[in-house]
C-alpha cells in the first residue's frame, strides 16, 4: 500500500478511535438514566391485601399470615412459579414438577429434575399448603412454606439455581425489578433477595386452596351425598357403630384429608428401623423411630393424582386400597393403626364413591393459578 | 340525718373498694410443670421394650393427651384459676433415653407467689370447649391440629395410647393396640396434693408423672390383646374405663 495511504489510514484511524472515545464519555453520561432505570423509588409502592377466602369448615388463619399475603406477592409469585428463570439453565421451572392439571403434582412416580436425573420422590401436591402445620415436602425437610418454595431451587437434582446468579437475573430482568418493587417496596433493582423470591413464592402456593369438592358442598350444606358416598364417608369416617371401619379418617383428617403427621403406613415389611433404603423422615430428624415415615399426603383430588405413595409404587387407587385392606406389609414398626380390614368388593367401592367427593376441578381449571406467560 | 347516713355509707364503700384494689395486685412468679410419662421407675421411650403384659413385650407408638381448666388451691382454700391454657402434651419428642427423661414442660410466669397445697386439672376439655372444633382455631393452635379431633364422636380426642405386643416371644411386635378417649363421657378430672412455696425469689417447678402401670397393670385394667381398637362408638364402656385409669396414673413427685 502507497505509504501516504497508510498515514491517511493511520489518521483515520486515530480519528475513529477519538470519536468511539468521545462516544463512549457521551455514552456514560447517558448512561446514567440506565442507572436511573435500577432506582425504583419513585415508583408507587402501594401493597393490597389479598383477598384469601376460607370456608367457615376450614382451619382459620392467622392474621399475621394473612395480611403478609398480598395481591402483588401474588402476582409475582405466580409469574416467579412458572418462569424457569430460577434454574440453571432456564429450562424448568417450579411448574414443570408441579402441574396444575394434575393438582399440582406431574403424574410421575418420581420427578424427572434438571438435567434428566429422577429425584428420590414423587412430587406432592401444592394443595391447602396453608393450612399445613407440620413440616412440608415428604418427609418435613422443610419447616415453613417459605422453605418449602425455597429448597427445590438450589437442589441440585431439581432447579439446580444459584441464588446469586438469580438474583442478578431478576435485577437485570426487563419487568421484574417493577414487580418486586410493587410487592416489597425495593429501593433499587439490586435489592431483589432470595427471601422475596420465597416468599413471593409462598405466597401464591398459599392461594392454591382446594374448597370446591362435593365434600365442601356437603359441609355447607349444599348438597346431600347420595347412598353410596355416604356409606363410604361413614367407613373412611367410622361414624355409625356396626359399620366397617377402614380406619382412613385417622391419618386423613377433615377438612383438609392430611393429617400432617409422618407415619409409617406399613409399605416396607421391616424387622426394624435399621430396615428401610428410604429413610423418610428419620433422614431428616435423625432419630431411628422416624425411619421409614412419611407426611400422610392430602386426599384432595386423589383420584387425579397417581401413582400413589413417596414413591409413586402403585399406579391405581384400588392397589392403595387393596395394600390398606391386608394392613400393609408384616411389620414390626409399622403404625398400630393399619390391621387387616377384611374390605367387601362393596366397601371398596363406597369407599371410591366418598373418594371422587373429594375431586376438585377447579383447582385444575382456576385462571388465578394458571401460567401467566 | 339520713343524707348524713347516705353520705357516710358511701365513703366507707369507695374507702372499702379503693382498699380491695390495693389487695388486688400482688407479686407473680414463675411455675413450670413438667409431664413425665413412666412404666413403674422406667422412662417411656417410644418403640423400645419398656416392660411386659400378661406375658408380652410392650412396646408403645405413641402418648399424649389434653389438659385444661388448670387450678391450683392455695393453704388457705381458695382456687387460682386458668393458670394455664389448654395444652396437649405430647410425648412423640421421646425418641431417646435422654428425651424422654426431659419429659414435656409447660410454664406459666404469672403465679401469684404464694403457698399452695394442690392442684387440679381436667384430663380432656369440658363440654363447652369440646362443642368447638379444629376449623374455629389456627392450624397451629393445640386445638387447630385436625390429628386430635375424631369426627364421628364430634369430639376432641382426650388421649391417645398407641403401642404393640410381642404375643409369640419371637421379636415379632404382631399384636396392635390403639386407644382413643374422647367425648364429654371421658373427660376426668385430676386432684393432686402439693406442697410448695412460689416465691419472687426463685422458679417453681412440679414434676407430674404418668404411670402406664397404673392404666395397664391395674385390677381392672383393660387387656389390649382383647380390646385392641378403642376409638369407636360400640367401645364406649372400655373408653370410660381407660379414662376412670388414666385419672388415677398422675401423681406428683
Amino acid at each position: 500500500m502507497n505509504p501516504f495511504f497508510k498515514k491517511i489510514n493511520f489518521i483515520y484511524l486515530f480519528l475513529g478511535l477519538l470519536f468511539i472515545i468521545i462516544c463512549c464519555k457521551k455514552d456514560d453520561e447517558s448512561c446514567e438514566p440506565m442507572v436511573d432505570l435500577c432506582d425504583l423509588s419513585s415508583i408507587q409502592f402501594n401493597p393490597t391485601p389479598f383477598d384469601l377466602e376460607i370456608p367457615n369448615h376450614f382451619p382459620n388463619v392467622s392474621n399475621e399470615i394473612l395480611e403478609s399475603i398480598t395481591n402483588e406477592k401474588v402476582s409475582l409469585g405466580r409469574k416467579l412459579f412458572y418462569d424457569p428463570i430460577l434454574s440453571r439453565d432456564s429450562t424448568i421451572s417450579c411448574s414443570t414438577c408441579h402441574i396444575q392439571s394434575l393438582s399440582f403434582t406431574d403424574g410421575r412416580a418420581k420427578s424427572i429434575g434438571i438435567d434428566g436425573e429422577s429425584t428420590p420422590r414423587g412430587s406432592m401436591s401444592l394443595v391447602n399448603l396453608i393450612f399445613f402445620n407440620n413440616g412440608f415436602q415428604w418427609a418435613g425437610e422443610a419447616e415453613t412454606l417459605k422453605e418449602q418454595a425455597s429448597l427445590p431451587v438450589d437442589n441440585p437434582i431439581e432447579l439446580h439455581g444459584d441464588w446469586g446468579e438469580i438474583e442478578q437475573r431478576l435485577a437485570l430482568d426487563e419487568n421484574y425489578p417493577l414487580d418486586f418493587r410493587k410487592a416489597f417496596g425495593i429501593e433499587k433493582c439490586t435489592d431483589i433477595s432470595q427471601d422475596m423470591v420465597v416468599d413471593a413464592l409462598a405466597s401464591f402456593q398459599s392461594t392454591i386452596i382446594s374448597k370446591n369438592t362435593r365434600y365442601d358442598s356437603l359441609k355447607m350444606g349444599l348438597v346431600f351425598f347420595n347412598e353410596q358416598e355416604a356409606r363410604g364417608f361413614d367407613k373412611f369416617f367410622d361414624v355409625s357403630p356396626g359399620v366397617i371401619d377402614l380406619e382412613c379418617g385417622h391419618c386423613h383428617t377433615d377438612p383438609t384429608f392430611t393429617s400432617n403427621q409422618f407415619l409409617d403406613n406399613g409399605l416396607t415389611s421391616a424387622l426394624n428401623f435399621l430396615d428401610f433404603e428410604d429413610l423418610g423422615r428419620g433422614g431428616v430428624t435423625g432419630f431411628e423411630v422416624d425411619n421409614g415415615k412419611f407426611k400422610a399426603p392430602t386426599l384432595r383430588n386423589i383420584l387425579l393424582t397417581a401413582p400413589y405413595m413417596h414413591d409413586g409404587r402403585f399406579q391405581t387407587i384400588e392397589q392403595v386400597i387393596d395394600h390398606y385392606n391386608k394392613g400393609g406389609e408384616d411389620s414390626n414398626v409399622k403404625n398400630p393403626l393399619l390391621v387387616p380390614l377384611e374390605m367387601t368388593n362393596q366397601d371398596k367401592e363406597d369407599l371410591i364413591a366418598f373418594l371422587k367427593t373429594l375431586n376438585d376441578r377447579s383447582v385444575l381449571t382456576n385462571p388465578d393459578f394458571s401460567d401467566p406467560f | 340525718m339520713n343524707k348524713l347516713l347516705v353520705f357516710l355509707l358511701c365513703t366507707v364503700i369507695f374507702t372499702a373498694c379503693k382498699d380491695d384494689e390495693k389487695t388486688e395486685i400482688t407479686e407473680k412468679s414463675s411455675l413450670s410443670i413438667n409431664f413425665y410419662a413412666k412404666m413403674g421407675d422406667k422412662s417411656i421411650v417410644l418403640e423400645e421394650t419398656i416392660g411386659v403384659l400378661n406375658g408380652n413385650n410392650l412396646r408403645f407408638s405413641k402418648l399424649g393427651f389434653f389438659i385444661s381448666d388448670f387450678s391450683l388451691t392455695t393453704n388457705n382454700g381458695a382456687n387460682v384459676t386458668d393458670i394455664f391454657d389448654l395444652n396437649h402434651i405430647d410425648f412423640s419428642n421421646n425418641k431417646t433415653l435422654a428425651l424422654a427423661e426431659q419429659g414435656v414442660t409447660i410454664n406459666n410466669d404469672q403465679i401469684p407467689v404464694g403457698n399452695y397445697t394442690g392442684i387440679k386439672f381436667s384430663f380432656g376439655v369440658n363440654s363447652d370447649f369440646n362443642a368447638q372444633a379444629p376449623s374455629d382455631f389456627a392450624a397451629t393452635h393445640p386445638a387447630g391440629n385436625s390429628d386430635l379431633y375424631w369426627n364421628a364422636w364430634e369430639s376432641y380426642i382426650f388421649s391417645t395410647t398407641e403401642g404393640r405386643l410381642d404375643t409369640q416371644g419371637d421379636d415379632n411386635f404382631d399384636k396392635l393396640f390403639v386407644w382413643h378417649t374422647g367425648s364429654n363421657d371421658a373427660l376426668r378430672i385430676v386432684n393432686l396434693p402439693i406442697d410448695i412455696e412460689i416465691s419472687q425469689d426463685e422458679d417453681a417447678t412440679i414434676d407430674i408423672t404418668l404411670d402406664l402401670e397404673t392404666l395397664l397393670l391395674s385390677e381392672d385394667s383393660v387387656n389390649p390383646l382383647e380390646v385392641d381398637q378403642l376409638h369407636t362408638a360400640e367401645s364406649l364402656s372400655s373408653m370410660l374405663m381407660v379414662s376412670d385409669l388414666y385419672q388415677r396414673s398422675f401423681s406428683v413427685k
